[in-house]
């Protein structure tokens, strides 16, 4: 039986497997340490000798260095303008350094306390690894160590152009950069072993299978207070030093360390020490953070084996499974009577709102967008807002924000949906039901859902700011075109780019077709606001500036409101078309 | 295969004997393994134990006080209909599963006291085997020695049960386990369990997704192990393939152990509860009424 992939030649003496040779892995460790860098190897023999997925790659790689660049770009600006502040101003840059790390060090904890649940209590390898002679310690620490590298490359990205800034500002040379990896990992690997450890003690302590959601809730919670609370206390006013009640006291706040006892500010005196020429600064940072990092494997492995022994490591997982409930009769389920006979649109619209109803990840759902919401609004409530024309330019920045959140809510939630569904396709497709049905009943789901809390947003947040109550309508206007259009994306380029074989929700919408359906969505954005632009100009012309508008003035509005709508149409019907063609063709 | 030192004294073909004991002495067999032991046993020793297994999911009792034993050399298939436990008591014995009461001994190894040294002598063939996709075949084989820590010549053998399986050739190209089907990664599986030769096999529906000449080559490979010295648990629903290579079976319902023996006592089981049974009904008939009568 050959596999489709298999090249069409003979097989030679390179294609043998280097062990048929006689090598023998006498190391355990040794051999899934192998193993990971042979699936990456094969992972990239794969990618390159497909063109397409080269295509996907470097799209992917070239967006990411133009973000990166955009971050550069606005990392320069803001520290050069900080470091330019007289008299404090490098003082300014330190403080803002320590908030930016300690704030590194939050997130990779936080990330590796989300990470971890799935790693050390989600991976699908468990079972084969658990029933192996391993020692269970060994498989903890291989877990997390995936967590780690998982939960701090990202940040580690970001990281990249804030340092390249800083190093550029001080005119300093690239040993700064070496200095600032070389750092960085121990560093990391101190945040991460806390995020494991929380998680790690907190399923050991109650190993129940919401603990899961329970932790990521806790988390989201975690991350908007911290961030309500930064921002409530209007950290702006660091650059008004007169805001301050003396001026001795506003210094000392400038020089005392951000958090003195964690790795942050040892980062950040590491890195300082390097500017400064203090050699034994550097040292004395290295060696504090690769004993924090000790210290941190060293938890890692007392919670390895005596909090999370084995037994109740599968324990945990095992309360991680489904639970076999037993069904009840058809009355009790809820189901309507007569239900075999309702039209099918009602059937999967009733079965979309059970599945999110039903959705062991709901909680955690909910409370991503209550989070969302809540630092949306804690932001722009607390915005230093004098007069009406400001209040009225910032609440259309606002409409911005608003439709930018759409559209992350509708990669996190619509976005998924069509190769969660296509998982099971051979039951669909293999049925009379015809896709558009199917498709039908999420796009309506979908687009109330959307709906809902795009207008809460965008129409909500102008009266907190206390702009014109005669801007409503084109906002809501902007924020049901979004709701609108963005689910029609989602669905086409989700069932255009599915991705059936997933581990869990994430790396779906970090696909190729995920990256895709993202610039497109913003793209979307832009257009609307573009668009929209045009009629809050003139409402703020005619009211502050006592323009009339003229007959051409209504004719534009007419044209771009005409167009932008045969446009948002056209967007629609193609992306149906193209959704239901994919659905038809698709190869399970 | 293994050349046994001294023959094994070939389990009567009557089931409703158990073996007589005898003293078994393999090398390079069964139970050797390839960390260069040796396991000296005697035909009929018990290799695998359950004692008193309890496991409760909420209030879903999955197994109560289940006992079970198997001696060397034994094929016992565990019987029952879904969701009767049978997974359970597998993944339980294989230690991905801890009882709320109970022990569990692997060749007289406790799996609570000493998990790595138990699961050592096991070989699991689950119903759903998990491979890593992005490994070739002979990659997974690779990573499997090393996890098990084997060392001589097992490539060998694992060749040899390829080409048996005539997977040679898409194990060692570079095809990645991803495109494989289901009933290539079983196979792939299979050869990773049998390629050390492991004294105990806990097979879960193991003839899934094979294609007919796999399924005969399995039962011959089963027969053959068992011959040898290995003690076999299976789990199927496929009558027919107990009947044909169980010494034992164990009927399992609702977590309770219903019966447990030979045919022949099986039968005598139905009589003695007054449910008609012919001598020569096949073991499919003898086991829908002993499950209807347990129902009624």
């Amino acid at each position: 039986m050959k596999s489709p992939s298999c090249r069409r030649r003979p097989v030679s003496r390179t294609d043998w497997a280097p062990a048929f040779t006689g090598v023998t892995i006498k190391n355990s460790m040794d051999a899934l340490t192998l193993s990971r860098w042979r699936m990456m190897a094969n992972w990239w023999r794969l990618v390159r000798g497909n063109r397409w997925e080269m295509v996907k790659i470097v799209s992917v790689l070239l967006f990411g260095a133009l973000l990166l660049g955009c971050l550069d770009w606005w990392f320069y600006r803001a520290l050069a303008y900080v470091a330019r502040v007289p008299s404090i101003g490098n003082l300014l840059m330190k403080k803002l350094f320590e908030i930016a790390f300690l704030s590194s060090f939050s997130l990779i904890a936080l990330s590796a306390m989300v990470t971890s649940l799935s790693t050390h209590f989600g991976a699908a390898d468990l079972p084969l690894l658990l029933s192996s002679p391993l020692h269970h310690l060994r498989i903890y620490f291989q877990k997390a160590f995936e967590a780690m590298i998982h939960a701090s490359w990202m940040i580690t990205l970001v990281l990249i152009p804030f340092l390249s800034v800083m190093m550029r500002l001080k005119e300093l040379d690239a040993g700064f950069m070496v200095l600032a990896f070389l750092l960085f990992i121990p560093f990391a690997m101190s945040a991460a072993a806390v995020g494991i450890a929380f998680s790690s003690l907190f399923v050991a302590v109650f190993p129940r299978r919401k603990l899961t959601e329970l932790l990521s809730v806790l988390g989201v919670l975690v991350f908007v207070l911290l961030y309500s609370g930064i921002r409530l206390t209007l950290p702006q006013r660091l650059m008004r030093p007169d805001e301050m009640e003396q001026v001795i006291q506003y210094v000392l706040y400038l020089e005392s360390p951000a958090a003195p006892f964690l790795p942050s500010r040892w980062y950040v005196a590491g890195l300082y020490g390097y500017i400064t020429g203090d050699k034994m600064r550097i040292l004395e940072s290295a060696g504090a953070l690769g004993a924090f990092a000790i210290a941190g494997l060293g938890l890692l492995s007392f919670l390895g084996t005596r909090v999370l022994s084995l037994k109740k490591w599968l324990q945990v997982l095992e309360g991680s499974a489904p639970v076999h409930e037993k069904l009840g009769d058809a009355n009790e389920s809820g189901i309507p009577a007569g239900i075999g006979k309702a039209p099918l649109s009602r059937l999967f619209l009733m079965k979309e709102l059970k599945f999110f109803l039903r959705d062991s990840q709901r909680f955690s759902n909910v409370s991503f967008i209550l989070a969302v919401c809540a630092i949306y609004l804690v932001s722009i409530y607390k915005l230093p807002m004098d007069t009406p024309q400001l209040r009225n330019f910032l609440s259309f920045i606002n409409l911005a924000l608003g439709l930018f959140i759409v559209a992350a809510l509708s990669l996190r939630f619509c976005f998924p949906q069509p190769s969660m569904e296509l998982q099971y396709a051979w039951i669909i497709l293999a049925s009379p039901i015809r896709p558009r049905e199917i498709l039908g009943a999420k796009l309506i789901f979908n687009i109330g859902f959307l709906a809902l809390i795009g207008v809460g947003i965008v129409c909500v947040s102008p009266v907190l700011l206390g702009t014109d109550l005669g801007l409503i309508p084109y906002y809501l206007a902007a924020a049901l075109c979004a709701a609108v259009v963005m689910p029609f994306l989602a669905m086409a380029i989700g069932s255009a780019f599915p991705k059936i074989r997933f581990e869990n929700i994430i790396q779906i919408e970090t696909s190729f077709g995920g990256f895709l359906y993202a610039v497109s969505s913003l793209g979307f954005v832009g257009l609307t606001l573009a668009v929209f632009a045009w009629p809050i100009r003139y409402f703020f012309q005619a009211r502050y500036m006592n323009y009339v508008m003229m007959g051409f003035d209504w004719m534009w509005i007419g044209v771009l409101s005409g167009v932008y709508g045969v446009i948002c149409c056209s967007i629609c019907w193609f992306c149906w078309r193209w959704s239901q063609r994919s659905w038809e063709r698709f190869v399970f | 295969m293994a050349r046994p030192l001294a023959a094994a004294k070939k389990l009567s073909a009557d089931p409703s004997k158990d073996a007589d004991p005898c003293l078994v002495i393999f090398k390079g067999g069964f139970g050797s393994g390839e960390s260069g032991g040796l396991l000296i046993g005697f035909g009929g020793e018990i290799v695998i134990e359950a004692i008193g297994l309890v496991k409760n999911y909420g209030g879903l009792c999955a197994l109560d006080h289940f006992d079970l034993t198997v001696k060397t050399g034994e094929i016992f298939a565990l019987l029952g209909p879904n969701g009767a436990g049978k997974t359970t008591t597998i993944k339980i014995l294989c230690g991905l599963l801890s009882s709320d009461q109970g022990q569990v001994r692997i060749a007289g190894v406790e799996m609570a006291e000493e998990p790595q040294k138990a699961k050592t002598q096991i070989g699991l063939i689950p119903d759903e085997p998990y491979v890593y996709p992005k490994l070739t075949g002979w990659e997974f084989l690779e990573l499997m020695a090393g996890m098990y820590r084997l060392n001589g010549r097992w490539a060998e053998k694992a060749v040899e049960y390829l080409k048996i399986f005539e997977m040679d050739a898409a194990a060692r190209s570079r095809t990645l386990l991803e495109s494989y089907s289901h009933g290539m990664k079983q196979k792939i599986v299979f050869t990773a369990v049998l390629m050390r030769r492991p004294p105990v096999m806990l097979l879960d529906e193991p003839l899934v997704g094979l294609d007919p000449k796999s399924i005969r080559h399995v039962k011959a490979i089963v027969q053959s192990c068992a011959q040898e010295g290995a003690s076999v648990l299976l789990s199927t629903h496929i009558l027919t393939l107990a009947e044909e290579l169980a010494n034992r079976i164990g009927i399992l319902m609702n977590g309770r152990v219903q019966f447990m023996g030979t045919k022949l006592e099986l039968h005598q089981f139905l009589k003695d509860r007054h449910v008609e049974a012919h001598s020569g009904e096949s073991l499919e008939d003898l086991f829908l009424k002993a499950t209807l009568k347990e129902e009624q």
